[in-house]
């Protein structure tokens, strides 16, 4: 029996068409990740296309998302035989339960399988063929492409068919097998959020049957070399993993086999009560007059009712609410994710919450518009009542429109009542400045319009495919096209049709500039679906012929009818708004795809790098005036420059930079265009011929007449101006908004070839036809010396600088303020540096408040706007914490004042100008102090970092090569989490250090080009940032505070504003091993020389009570020491180090770990070490390099419990 | 008003000849149309109902030329098809309120008297506010009959409307049908030859897409007085009487067999002559019809 059904369902499924397209489609994506650039999403960088990791994760991606295909084929094994009607049939003959059942699953699992193994199969034939550049591929290795198949592919399939097999042959209903299928993937979704808080990474590994979090766990850490060339062990919590939804599975099918029955599902026992018993004849009234109206007015009245009809019977779906429950619970996480981003807390202001509200909506949309469009297209022919209805005058646009209606009205109601879920969460946190208008705003311009396009574009897809699978999995097909095309490059948005625009609210600027580009782009949504959705109602099907060629007829009768005016009238709306939009991101901002702006780039680079080693002109003096119009959006400067010629060599031909016009590639993915910027003048103070003018690429070539010798000085004066025009596609230059403007140095004209333009990622450039350039100068390189890495074309500048803007704002800019008056309605104010400073100045303005402290002589201002003055303690708690400490033991501040100014949350940094802190309203600002030993202050703590800044940057600065930023982003780390962890303590200290070792780790996995040691870094945030702050502090540890600082000021004291010749981290490391005795000179190396990793483990620790009431203990330890390469691979090395090694005791409040009964630097020379230690009370904990000090990529097992010896 | 179907064909897209040349004419009153399964009475009732086209010929009705005009017929007809379905959570009340709309009552007010009356009418009163998916039938069919009626047709279209209903349901059906006024056209399209010889004053009998027969069921059967003979026959004789006689029907009667026979004069012993009826007729015509195509 099992055979006969096994044979007939794999058979049924082989002779449809379907099948092979499954398989096609899942063949063609693995190929293309292979043989193409497409799909970089998984491998870039350095991981290879090929990699066992890659295909891992995208086989677990894809049973996640090809659910579709899942619920169509092991969904409907049994459904179908409801559907077709053939049950009666078959449950009359012998088929035995069992034998249907397994039959039925087998076959459909079988071919599931079949269909996913093309994507073992595609990868594989994409590596083999000959185009493919040979680095992008590691060796073919056929076990290591199967392996992720059999361990990923083969489970989740068996669990996710069981479960829809399991729903489809229960419920008899194919809604409710669609339905499960989006739980399980919304499911998953929230398990991937939770596992955002690094303890539970266990549980959420455990609990995602796809594998996906699972496997991205198991590679956290893994370095380049290791996702090139392992395969996900079947091991650990991978092995757990699976067996769970294995069983899982297999307690699905015993629930099936046990529950189900071989006879036709009994209709529900309370419509059997209802069945009427009706009385005898009534007495008949005569049939009473109606009037018949066919008038257009009448049917419109048909059309509100029937859509208040459809509406209801939608709202009172199962699915629907369980699809609108399950979207808010996923709001309501996201919104508790913007509040807690890595462990930070901020205030849940309505800026931060009301764009979530209107972005998250977009998938759920997708999902109701084509499973409730698709179902009320088909409703009347699934219930059988299409005769009936086609038979009724009533024209076919009124059941139509009224259902498309419905559909829409059931998800707008949702947005409605996430708005007030999200009000309520910001109540229950305390925060009550709600502004309902915003999420007003939010709904009406980006989620209604988005909605209303998605479900035309559903129902005019259904209309007209006429067939209700094929037209969801077009729906699905285009959503997730969607997601991919930007990655491909095609980002402008009149392809995107339907998704919601991208915009920014702030609360500084508000809608800013994006309202007419989010309007434009909305309207052309729906403009563009309703034509779509009139086509399909042009052609949809009526009566009971349901081909071309009577549909043909009803389209023509329809065209003439009205059909023609609504195409005509939704499509030429979608073409004057496609070319409204047209017109501003093309024209005005000449649009760029990213990939011909980077051959422009690659031009110019071929164009302008002979003339890199001209001789230039070192800026000494800056002297600006610079106006804000923050009502237009404009700027306006001019100023003189005044520059030295340093070189040996005459100067005669000048390269000017100034800022370019034309597109330069942002990302990857996009590129923009700053066109409204223009150089109005340029004069020199003597005679000089422009010999090339390309302004729009930013380089001008003037000829001196006269040469300028060594050791004179040129002149120029400039006027530049920057007018927005209309919007962009992709980015908005918002350096200038509303309320809110920071514009820095760039705009102001330079000299000397800019290296930084070039393009600097690896692939781009080797996509280009250019050799990849090495990162950074190599330390030693003398030229490194000649110029810092702030700034190539200047040294050390006098700055003074006058700044106008509106009445009512404020503007800054570095300096101490001279003066402050009012011309012509505008406001002024005069700044002047009284001693040099880097060439890193900038601009701001807005309506602030400004809260101001005095410290000691200088003077602390922070510029805020009102709402924001939630962080203003902490900010002012470290800038004195640190004036102090850092004061004291580095050097003396060199400035009266210190500024921190709001900026709009365009951009979420913070920055150090000298004495000026410009910082985002999005971070920072609205950071919330949370209790608790173990929270860390960010607020304090990156106001900390910005404050030492001061010293590690603007006193000292690093030459333009490897390794300057350790002492610059490393150092202003290291100082900052001293005074945290002097102020806050030691626990909140050790919890950032932990973040850091993460953010370290995590880091190397996706490194593009190289490793490097932190002595040699290259500008990599997770090195000089994340690896600096726990290299210093680990040093700190082993050599003292004392010595340290010893060290620090000495460097200060020697390299401060010093330069050219610049120091470079060669030089700090002097003055740290001057510091460092011979028996640690080690750990300098390790931790600086060399990329260090530490394997150790805690293996077993016991104790028993000595008869004097103190307690022996007894431990094993496991100690390894790796030194890593470029790609990470990792060799052992004998270990002969200092490590921490501790025994705590009861729990005490500020100490995680325990009381610390015993802790002490002890020797290691041997892989595993035993240690017996004697503590005065009962030990609870022990283990070795118990606060993470070292690098270790289990940090997890260094410290465990204590057990009682026998 | 009359409906004229001239030489109407309708050949499926996997070649079955649904309808080859028909012709009917059909006034006001009740008109049958019977035929076996497969016949192309279905398909030539969807064809009337502007649910389907045709090949080629024509449809008048009145002045309404069915084939281009379908939105002209739609306003006047009310057609209750072979099988159908109802939106199975809602109450018959709802349901018939919903459809009466779409035929143009657009009056809330009227509507609602007028599903009130027809719901009376058609005894489902005490059933208005009940669950459809709950209804037996013969409710469901008279459900159904009440929205063919909702917009006040002149054409009405039921096809094989009392297959799968028990006696009762039946007659009640029977007597609404015959209750729709004497000026409307009702085409009752079945293979129960009983419902037409009660119902019908004009019928038509087709069969393979063709049709065999139209007139008064009267005149009908007086072309076949006389003609129509019965035996009580023997199983072995059965083989026999086949080859030499035009056998209408074989019947079983208490385990034996009863045949009817078509002849102009008496074919021989046992035989009875027997008041035709109209199934004779129908059998005879179909098994002619059919013998002639083989």
């Amino acid at each position: 029996m099992f055979w006969t059904v096994f044979k007939f369902e794999l058979s049924y499924w082989f002779r449809r068409p379907l099948t092979l397209l499954f398989f096609a489609l899942f063949f063609l994506l693995a190929f293309f990740a292979t043989a193409s650039d497409a799909f970089i999403g998984f491998a870039s960088g350095q991981i290879h296309r090929n990699a066992p990791f890659v295909l891992a994760t995208m086989i677990a991606v894809l049973t996640a998302i090809g659910q579709v295909i899942t619920t169509a084929i092991a969904g409907t094994a049994v459904l179908r035989d409801a559907q077709l009607g053939t049950e009666e049939l078959l449950f009359t003959t012998r088929v035995s339960k069992s034998g249907y059942l397994v039959g039925r699953f087998v076959g459909a699992f079988i071919i599931m399988l079949v269909i996913y193994s093309a994507l073992p199969i595609g990868l594989l034939v994409g590596s083999v063929m000959p185009w493919v550049p040979a680095e992008k591929m590691g060796p073919v290795q056929i076990a290591a492409v199967f392996q992720p198949f059999f361990t990923i592919a083969v489970p989740n399939l068996l669990f996710v068919s069981a479960l829809l097999f399991a729903v489809g042959a229960l419920t008899r209903r194919l809604f409710a097998v669609y339905v499960t299928g989006i739980i399980l993937l919304v499911a998953w979704q929230i398990t991937q959020a939770i596992v955002g808080q690094l303890d539970k990474v266990r549980l959420a590994s455990l609990i995602d049957p796809f594998a996906i979090t699972t496997v991205n766990s198991a590679v956290r850490y893994w370095s380049v070399a290791e996702k090139n060339t392992q395969v996900v062990p079947l091991a650990g919590a991978m092995a757990q993993n699976r067996m769970v939804w294995i069983a899982a599975a297999i307690v699905l099918f015993a629930v099936v086999a046990t529950v189900f029955r071989l006879r036709l599902q009994q209709a529900r026992a309370s419509h059997r009560a209802r069945k009427a018993t009706v009385a005898e004849r009534v007495v008949v009234p005569p049939t009473p007059a109606v009037t018949l109206h066919y008038d257009r007015a009448s049917w419109i009245r048909a059309f509100v009712s029937q859509s208040r009809f459809h509406l209801r019977s939608i709202l009172r779906e199962p699915p629907y609410l369980a699809i609108s429950l399950i979207y808010l619970i996923n709001l309501m996480i996201g919104l508790w994710f913007q509040m807690r981003p890595q462990e930070s807390a901020r205030w849940p202001v309505t800026s931060l919450f009301a764009p979530v509200v209107g972005n998250g909506l977009f998938v759920f949309t997708v999902l109701l518009a084509t499973l409730y469009g698709g179902e009320l297209v088909w409703r009347e022919r699934q219930i059988k009542a299409d005769q009936l209805q086609d038979a009724t005058p009533v024209p076919t646009w009124v059941p139509f429109g009224a259902k498309l209606l419905a559909v829409f009205l059931s998800i707008a109601i949702l947005v409605f009542v996430a708005s007030a879920g999200s009000m309520l969460m910001q109540l229950s946190q305390g925060y009550a400045r709600l502004e309902p208008a915003v999420y007003l705003q939010v709904i009406v311009l980006i989620a209604l319009p988005s909605a209303l396009a998605i479900t035309a574009l559903a129902m005019g897809v259904h209309a007209l495919v006429n067939q209700k699978f094929v037209g969801h999995l077009i729906i699905i097909a285009y959503w997730v096209l969607l997601q991919v095309v930007s990655s491909l490059g095609f980002d402008h948005r009149l392809y995107q049709v339907g998704r919601p625009p991208d915009f920014t609210y702030s609360d500084m600027a508000g809608w800013g500039p994006y309202t007419p580009r989010v309007l434009t782009i909305s309207y052309y949504s729906i403009a563009f679906c309703l034509t779509l959705a009139s086509l399909g109602l042009l052609v949809l099907v009526r009566g009971t012929d349901a081909s071309w060629s009577a549909r043909q007829i009803l389209a023509a009768k329809r065209w003439r009818r009205g059909g023609a005016v609504a195409t005509g009238a939704f499509g030429v709306a979608a073409i004057v708004l496609g070319f409204l939009f047209f017109h501003n991101a093309n024209t005005l901002n000449a649009y760029t795809e990213v990939h011909a702006a980077e051959r422009g780039v690659k031009a110019w680079e071929v164009k302008y790098k002979p003339l890199q080693h001209l001789p230039s002109p070192r800026l000494v003096r800056v002297s600006l005036r610079h106006d804000y119009y923050p009502e237009r959006r404009a700027a306006a400067w001019h100023g003189t420059l005044a520059a030295v010629n340093r070189d040996a060599r005459p100067v005669d031909t000048l390269f000017v930079t100034v800022p370019p016009s034309a597109p330069r590639p942002t990302s990857l993915f996009e590129a923009t265009s700053n066109t409204g910027v223009a150089l109005d003048s340029l004069v020199f103070d003597r005679d000089a011929q422009l010999v090339l003018d390309d302004t729009p690429n930013g380089v001008r070539l003037y000829r001196l007449a006269k040469p300028l010798a060594q050791g004179d000085t040129l002149t120029v004066r400039f006027a530049g101006r920057f007018e927005p025009r209309g919007y962009p596609n992709d980015a908005f230059n918002n350096d200038v908004s509303a309320n809110g403007s920071f514009m820095n140095m760039q705009y102001v004209p330079s000299f000397g070839y800019p290296e930084q333009t070039e393009l600097s990622d690896d692939e781009a450039r080797r996509r280009n036809g250019l050799e990849p350039k090495p990162r950074m100068k190599k330390i030693d390189d003398p030229v490194v010396r000649a110029t810092n890495y702030i700034s190539q074309e200047a040294d050390w500048i006098t700055f003074d600088e006058t700044t106008c803007t509106a009445a009512d704002q404020i503007s800054i800019a570095p300096g101490y303020l001279q003066r402050e008056w009012t011309e012509n309605g505008r406001r002024c104010f005069q700044y002047k540096m009284d001693r040099p400073i880097l060439n890193f100045y900038a601009t701001l303005s807005a309506r602030y408040e400004v809260t101001k402290a005095d410290y000691n002589g200088v003077k602390l201002e922070i510029y805020h706007i009102p709402e924001h003055a939630f962080a203003l303690p902490s900010m002012m708690q470290a800038s004195k914490d640190g004036l102090d400490y850092f004061g004291k033991n580095f050097s003396p501040y060199l400035y009266r004042q210190y500024r921190i100014i709001e900026f709009p949350r365009y951009a979420g940094f913070a920055q150090a100008f000298p004495n000026t802190i410009p910082y985002s309203e999005g971070i920072g600002f609205i950071y919330r102090k949370e209790e608790g030993d173990d929270k860390i202050d960010f607020a304090y703590f990156v106001t900390a970092h910005e404050l030492a800044h001061q010293w590690w940057g603007h006193q000292v600065v690093g030459g333009n090569g490897q390794g300057s930023t350790m002492f610059s982003e490393g150092l202003a780390e290291y100082s900052a989490l001293t005074i945290m962890e002097k102020r806050f303590g030691r626990e909140a200290a050790q919890k950032f250090l932990r973040r850091e070792l993460d953010g370290y780790l995590r880091g190397r996995g996706t490194e593009r080009k190289k490793e490097v040691p932190l002595l040699y870094v290259e500008n990599q945030p997770y090195i000089h940032y994340q690896k600096g702050s726990l290299a210093f502090y680990a040093l700190r540890d082993y050599i003292g505070e004392d010595a340290m600082n010893a060290a620090l000021s000495a460097f200060l004291a020697k390299w401060a504003l010093k330069g050219p010749p610049y120091p470079t981290a060669r030089d700090l490391y002097g003055e740290l091993d001057k510091q460092t005795p011979d028996s640690l000179k080690y750990v300098l190396n390790d931790l600086f020389e060399e990329m260090t990793f530490y394997e150790n483990k805690a293996d077993t620790a016991t104790t028993s009570k000595r008869p004097d009431g103190s307690w022996d203990v007894h431990l094993v330890l496991d100690a390894k020491k790796l030194k890593g390469d470029s790609v990470g691979t990792t060799k052992e090395v004998p270990i002969a180090d200092y490590v921490d090694v501790g025994v705590y005791g009861d729990r005490v409040p500020g100490q995680k770990l325990g009381e610390p009964l015993l802790v002490k630097k002890v020797k290691i020379t041997q892989p595993v070490t035993v240690l017996d230690v004697i503590v005065s009370k009962e030990p609870k904990k022990a283990g070795i390099d118990p606060y993470n000090k070292l690098i270790d990529r289990t940090p997890e097992d260094n410290v465990i419990a204590v057990s009682n010896r026998r | 008003m009359n409906l004229s179907i001239a030489n109407l064909s309708k050949t499926y897209a996997n070649g079955v000849r649904a309808l080859q040349d028909v012709s009917l004419d059909i006034p006001a009153g009740m008109f049958g149309l019977l035929g076996p399964n497969g016949a192309g009475k279905s398909t030539l009732m969807r064809t009337i109902a502007t649910l389907q086209q045709a090949d080629a010929g024509s449809i008048r009705l009145g002045d309404i030329d069915v084939l281009t005009q379908p939105d002209d017929v739609r306003k006047i007809l009310g057609y209750l098809p072979q099988e159908f379905g109802l939106y199975p959570n809602l109450s018959a009340e709802r349901v018939l309120d919903h459809f009466a709309e779409m035929k143009g009552v657009a009056n809330s007010g009227e509507r609602r008297d007028l599903v009130h009356a027809l719901l009376k009418q058609t005894n489902l009163w005490d059933a208005r506010k009940k669950a459809v998916g709950g209804f037996s039938g013969g409710m469901k069919q008279r459900l159904g009959i009440a929205i063919a009626l909702a917009g006040r047709p002149r054409l009405v279209i039921v096809d094989e409307p009392t297959a799968g209903l028990d006696p009762n349901e039946r007659h009640r059906f029977l007597n609404l049908l015959s209750e729709i006024g004497d000026d409307v056209i009702v085409i009752l399209s079945t293979h129960i030859v009983e419902d037409v010889r009660e119902l019908c004053r004009r019928m038509a009998i087709i069969n393979e897409g063709r049709v065999v027969l139209q007139g008064d069921p009267n005149q009908v059967l007086d072309e076949v007085r006389g003609h129509i003979w019965r035996k009580r026959a023997a199983k072995s004789e059965l083989v026999a009487l086949r080859a030499a006689l035009d056998v209408i029907s074989v019947r079983l009667v208490a385990g034996e067999p009863v045949i009817h026979v078509y002849s102009e004069s008496t074919p021989g012993d046992g035989f009875v002559a027997v008041e035709p009826n109209l199934e004779d007729v129908y059998l005879h015509r179909v098994g002619t019809a059919a013998l002639a195509e083989a």
